[in-house]
């Protein structure tokens, strides 16, 4: 029995070091997590929002009727100089008085209906001395693109816009979706392979079963018998 | 219904405690699905805890099946005829209860049939269902097999008609003939040769199931290896306790010597080394570029928060236990069951390093998750912990607790006598 | 086919169709999400994605709130979660992390039940009838952007009837929930909820078909935006191609 002392002290010694380390795992010591199935609540104070079943009502349309006294913004289109870059949309702002505005700040837009109409910045130039900018646009989708050019105003010019009409049969590369190919081998593939050895292990265990039960239930009919032991 | 050997009162106080022990584990569990998983210590950074770490950690404990029975019969080794059934016996009660867990876990257990409707195939889930599932049942299949000849043994001792005839079909009319043991050689053998890569296959698949997410601790490429022989070391050490305890209980000391006890520490010897090694590994390779991924958990593993289980982990799990069964000397047994204790505990604390950290990991801009079990973790991890040696106790009332046939077929076993063909619980001296 | 048609041979025939059609059409029915998931979008009407101008988020959580307010979530689910970050320089900034919504999502993958699914549009749905609750997702989610219902949530009738994936309101205890672009609100031409509540305007919504975004007060061309701001998508070395771009900027003054 004392030969066995060492060993003891040796369990209880390890055992305190587990129970240690089993200690140093729940964060705050042995303490256990009391749990409570409270789930508070958002405070329910606005009414319900959009489950959507009352669509966006149909948004008025842009206001495209330049002020009165504005300075005239005359836009025009063309295919651009390449083809992957599209259209050159091209524009002359004239102040009221007719004579070419210089140095204005001119940024087109592009109407989409994306969440109601609205107006989707496509770029923007300063005029030169003729009162000219001009950008590149190729747009996302063919068909017709309605461009709409905003001057800001200066000094005593009011802002203005002009709007026209863009037909596009041009327009960028559609969007792909990410779908590397090689995905669907550990996903799909070898899975399926597996599969197949899997169907094969089963056939191999209920044949390993019923042939060793075949073989018992009937060799037991032959006479040459072993003893039972005893 | 009265059992085969005599009533024993030792006997029925075990099964009472362990079945009350598994009794509130039940229960714990029916107030978890009344209530929902909020009565678990879960939380949404930490949302795998002790129920995923117990089903990798029972799941282990089945290896010792495959390992002593299907490698050990494979590489011819002799000493392990007695050991066979007890290893075999307790690898289908451990996955049994292991195998349990992932329903434990579902947030919708009554939903469980739709991983059989709806199985996708890229899903590591159903890789573990399907594996799991087949290899339950080969390891259902492997220790019903060589149970064969000793039931046709057993019968005849029966006193009661009722359980005589169970025993008789299950028997299939075994009589020892050529042609039988021909057929049942051979179909030991297939199973045998199908149950190692089918464990391999099993842990693997539960190494998957953390290794192919994109968290740090978790995505390595030595996981698969790594699992699959943390199951092996645990399960020959639960083989080597299980022996010893029945060995006691039930006075086989003639058939089960320090010998075995020996050799089985071999195997957990060169189980132990190997995982240290494959840890080795494992840690060098990541701590050596201590990139953004695995820099905050080995920090938080080594010398943070849970510094303290991985340490006591290594020291006390694997490295003492190394040193303890390596000793030559005295005491074989008693050491080698320590070791096998230790080991078993430690690799409980193993599988909670690896399932809890890697969760808690902050993957996003935020703190550390925190997770803390709550008492239905610990109560149902206490009942399937007690229902594994209830149903050993309970499964050898019925059945040799040795496989006779196999004794016999090893030459240079000794003559195995009445009191293992008569199944009963008797007190014997050490 | 030589011979008279036999009952045995009529029985078969029709047998062997039943049993065909039986099979074809149980496919679809039993794999639904496998089968969605398979396909490409028959016409690309849009693809939704997200612009977040960290120069201009300001931390206020408002678009948490407004998450919640409208899904009926608990308090613990931040489906459009605002991180606070301190940058190496010492100073900080907010990220709001919504569902990524991503292209190649490992929660789609790894889903054993296919209860989480792609809609045409791009958008990451869960099935909260189908979900078995293993959380399997949320382990495989490098964004944490999942969220799991350990308890009943907030008490709620849908006056629309039963929840879908659309819109899953209320959630389903034991199942997993997540942001999903708010799709409800978008297919019938609403803002996001989260995009409608950010005072600073820092919340794009966009459709990368028509390349073009908005924070429902300005509308940008999307593709331009991000390139010219140098947009970012984060932890994307891990190849899940997130739908969510982010502009780096930590308290800069924009002069709109």
């Amino acid at each position: 029995m004392r030969g066995l002392l060492p060993f003891i002290g040796a369990i209880v010694a390890a055992l305190a070091f587990i129970g240690l380390g089993a200690g140093g795992i729940l964060p705050g010591g042995l303490r256990l997590h009391v749990p409570n199935g409270s789930s508070a609540a958002v405070p329910a104070t606005a009414e319900t929002r959009g489950h959507g079943g009352t669509p966006a009502p149909a948004a008025a349309p842009l206001s495209l009727v330049p002020p009165p006294n504005g300075s005239t913004v005359k836009l025009a289109t063309q295919a651009a100089a390449r083809p992957e870059w599209g259209y050159l949309v091209s524009v002359q702002v004239t102040s009221p008085a007719g004579k070419p505005v210089n140095d204005a700040v001119v940024r087109f837009y592009d109407i989409v209906d994306f969440f109601g109409p609205r107006e989707e910045l496509i770029g923007s130039g300063v005029t030169d001395g003729q009162g000219r900018t001009a950008i590149t646009y190729l747009p996302a989708t063919t068909g017709a693109h309605q461009i709409v050019a905003r001057f800001a105003g200066r000094d005593t010019l009011v802002p203005s816009f002009g709007v026209t009409t863009l037909d596009a049969t041009v327009a960028a590369p559609a969007y792909e979706l990410d779908e590397p190919a090689f995905e669907l081998f550990f996903t799909r593939y070898v899975p399926y392979a597996a599969g197949i050895v899997v169907l094969a292990v089963w056939g191999l265990i209920a044949f390993s079963l019923l042939s060793t039960a075949r073989g018992v239930v009937a060799g037991a009919d032959t006479t040459d018998q072993k003893g039972e032991t005893a | 219904m009265w059992p085969i050997g005599r009533g024993d009162r030792n006997f029925w106080i075990a099964v009472l405690v362990l079945s009350a022990l598994v009794a509130a584990g039940l229960y714990a569990w029916i107030y978890q699905i009344q209530r929902g998983l909020w009565v678990t210590g879960l939380n949404q950074k930490v949302s795998w805890g002790f129920y995923i770490i117990n089903c990798v950690f029972f799941i282990g404990m089945s290896y010792g099946g495959a390992m002593t029975s299907a490698i050990l019969r494979l590489t011819n080794a002799k000493w392990r005829a007695p050991l066979t059934r007890l290893a075999e016996a307790t690898a289908v009660a451990a996955l049994l209860v292991g195998a349990i867990y992932p329903i434990i876990d579902m947030g919708r257990p009554d939903r469980f049939l739709n991983i059989l409707l709806f199985a996708q195939v890229g899903s590591p889930v159903v890789w573990d269902v399907i594996a799991i599932s087949t290899y339950m049942v080969a390891s259902l299949v492997f220790l019903y097999l060589p149970l064969i000849p000793d039931l046709a043994t057993t019968r005849d001792s029966l006193r009661m008609s009722g359980l005589r005839r169970v025993y008789r079909i299950l028997a299939l009319g075994w009589k020892g003939t050529p042609r039988q043991e021909r057929s049942l050689a051979r179909g030991i053998g297939i199973m045998a040769v199908l149950i190692i890569p089918l464990a391999v296959s099993v842990h693997s698949v539960l190494a998957w199931l953390f290794a192919v997410t994109a968290r740090g601790e978790w995505h390595s490429t030595i996981f698969a290896p790594l699992f699959v022989l943390a199951a092996m070391l645990s399960g020959v050490a639960a083989v080597i306790l299980v022996v010893a305890a029945f060995r006691k209980v039930y006075g086989l000391q003639e058939f089960i010597t320090a010998k075995h006890f020996r050799y089985l520490s071999y195997l957990l010897i060169a189980l132990d080394l190997g995982y240290l090694y494959f840890m080795v590994s494992e840690y060098l390779t990541e701590g050596y570029l201590l990139d953004e991924a695995t820099a905050p958990v080995l920090e938080a593993i080594f010398i943070g928060t849970y510094a303290p289980a991985f340490w006591a982990f290594t020291i006390a799990g694997l490295l003492f236990p190394l040193v303890l069964a390596a000793l030559p000397g005295r005491h074989m047994i008693a050491r080698s069951c320590i070791a096998s204790l230790l080991v078993v505990a430690g690799m409980w604390l193993k599988r909670f390093l690896i399932v809890v950290p890697g969760m808690a990991e902050p993957i996003m801009p935020w703190d550390w998750g925190r997770y803390a079990p709550s008492w239905v973790e610990v109560t149902i991890t206490i009942g399937s912990a007690a229902a594994i040696p209830l149903i050993l106790i309970v499964f050898f009332r019925f059945f040799p607790v040795m496989s006779v046939h196999e004794m016999e077929e090893v030459e240079g076993a000794p003559e195995p006598r009445g009191v293992v063909l008569v199944p009963s619980f008797a007190e014997g001296g050490d | 086919m030589a011979g008279p048609l036999t009952r045995r041979t009529l029985l078969g025939t029709l047998g062997g169709v039943g049993a065909t059609t039986l099979a074809a059409g149980w496919a679809p029915v039993a794999f639904p999400r496998a089968f969605a998931a398979d396909t490409k979008p028959p016409r690309k009407e849009r693809q939704w994605a997200m612009v977040i101008d960290l120069r201009k988020c300001d931390g206020c959580k408002k678009c948490t709130e407004a998450c919640q307010e409208t899904h009926h979530l608990p308090q613990t689910f931040e489906w459009i979660k605002v991180f606070q970050v301190k940058d190496k320089t010492g100073g900080q900034y907010f990220m709001p992390r919504p569902c990524f919504q991503c292209e190649n999502a490992p929660c789609l993958r790894v889903c054993p039940v296919a209860a989480t699914f792609r809609e045409a549009d791009g958008v990451v749905l869960v099935d909260q009838d189908r979900c078995i609750g293993c959380r399997m997702c949320m382990a495989a989610c490098p964004y944490g952007a999942r969220y799991f219902n350990y308890a009943d949530p907030p008490k709620y009738d849908n006056p629309f009837g039963k929840a879908t994936p659309q819109f899953p309101v209320p959630q389903q205890k034991g199942t997993v929930g997540k942001c999903m672009f708010c799709v409800h609100r978008t297919d019938e031409g609403q803002l996001p909820a989260c995009v409608e509540a950010c005072k600073m305007f820092a919340l794009y919504i966009g459709d990368l078909v028509e390349d073009v975004a908005t924070n429902g007060n300005e509308t940008v061309r999307l593709s331009t935006f991000l390139k010219e701001n140098d947009a970012f998508r984060y932890k994307d070395e891990l190849g899940t191609s997130p739908r969510v771009w982010y502009i780096a900027g930590h308290g800069q003054l924009l002069d709109y």
